[in-house]
């Protein structure tokens, strides 16, 4: 990539991060106001205290069932994605589903797992 | 010398009450861009709104008591998944409506359907706005990883490395995605001379 073109991106995301900015400045009082509800949930939730980070806060039998459940509908998806797509579909948004449905992120076990793995490598590079 | 019950009582209480102070800091900090971040993903305010505070709390129940520094990635994680979430369910009713009414009408991406979020009346509109909806609606068509990819990395300013952690990905596929996101930014942005 050229330094003019490297210039240019530069100038396209300063202009765009300045628009970003300028929409979250302005965002309505009503929409404020229910950030600052959730927020104050949220600070509600901490100040109990619910459960301490090592602890799981369901037993792991409790997410069988549900990561069961959840294997079946990406499975069923994924064949319905594959038995009723044509070509000339938007292919980068079909794409897009297909990773998105095959990631398996409900799991709050691999969400901790990856950032616990994640945060050594950070620290040490940085 | 030890502390006594008492001392280590209104120690924790204090270090707790510290704590929820640094967590409102924190969440006011970021609540705004965040919102903006799952109206792009949701293509709409109301969800948006549902994903942030879901992320808040999930935040609050789990990790309040993490070192603060480590709020920011852990949040951001948090907020994705839940975007992903809605992705991943707002795909899967799709696939049954296709398969159900045989998909004619249902093909096109679902988010046209779905109202703007910055609606413009029906006062004449300004270059300014003219650009912010176009911008707005650039962003919202872009594929949900190039979208996450360029926001956390251009607009949040992390890492490759944070942003990978982020989006549950590895680094090279956050480059690959912001590549995409960036060449389709230019194309788009620059046919409407911005």
């Amino acid at each position: 990539m050229s330094n003019a073109s490297l210039d240019d991106d530069a100038q396209l995301v300063e202009g765009i991060r300045r628009r970003l900015d300028e929409d979250v400045a302005g965002l309505d009082s009503a929409t404020l106001s229910r950030l600052k509800q959730a927020r104050q949930m949220a600070l509600a939730v901490a100040a109990r205290g619910q459960h301490p980070w090592w602890q799981p806060s369901r037993p792991v039998g409790d997410w069988l069932v549900p990561a069961g459940a959840f294997a079946s509908v990406v499975a069923t998806a994924v064949a319905l994605t594959l038995m009723v797509s044509e070509p000339g579909n938007n292919v980068a948004r079909e794409v897009d589903d297909l990773e998105l449905l095959t990631a398996g992120e409900e799991l709050e076990l691999y969400e901790n797992l990856e950032f616990y793995l994640w945060l050594p490598d950070r620290e040490q590079t940085g | 010398m030890g502390l006594r019950a008492r001392d280590l009582c209104r120690y924790a209480t204090e270090t707790h009450a510290l704590d929820t102070q640094a967590l409102d800091r924190f969440l006011a900090g970021v609540e705004r861009r965040a919102l903006r971040i799952a109206e792009f993903g949701a293509g709409n305010r109301e969800d948006a709104l549902d994903i942030v505070q879901d992320a808040m709390l999930k935040l609050a129940e789990r990790y309040a008591d993490r070192p603060e520094p480590e709020w920011g990635p852990l949040f951001h994680r948090i907020l994705q998944s839940r975007i992903a979430d809605f992705h991943r369910r707002e795909a899967v009713r799709r696939r049954w409506r296709v398969w159900f009414r045989g998909g004619d009408e249902e093909r096109g991406d679902p988010l046209e359907n779905q109202p703007a979020p910055a609606a413009v009346g029906p006062e004449r509109r300004s270059d300014a706005d003219t650009m912010a909806e176009t911008l707005e609606q650039v962003l919202t068509d872009l594929p949900l990883r190039q979208q996450q990819a360029f926001l956390l990395r251009t607009w949040e300013g992390m890492s490759v490395a944070e942003t990978a952690a982020a989006m549950g990905c590895s680094e090279g596929s956050v480059k690959t995605h912001l590549s995409r996101a960036m060449h389709v930014l230019r194309e788009q942005l620059e046919e409407h001379r911005w």
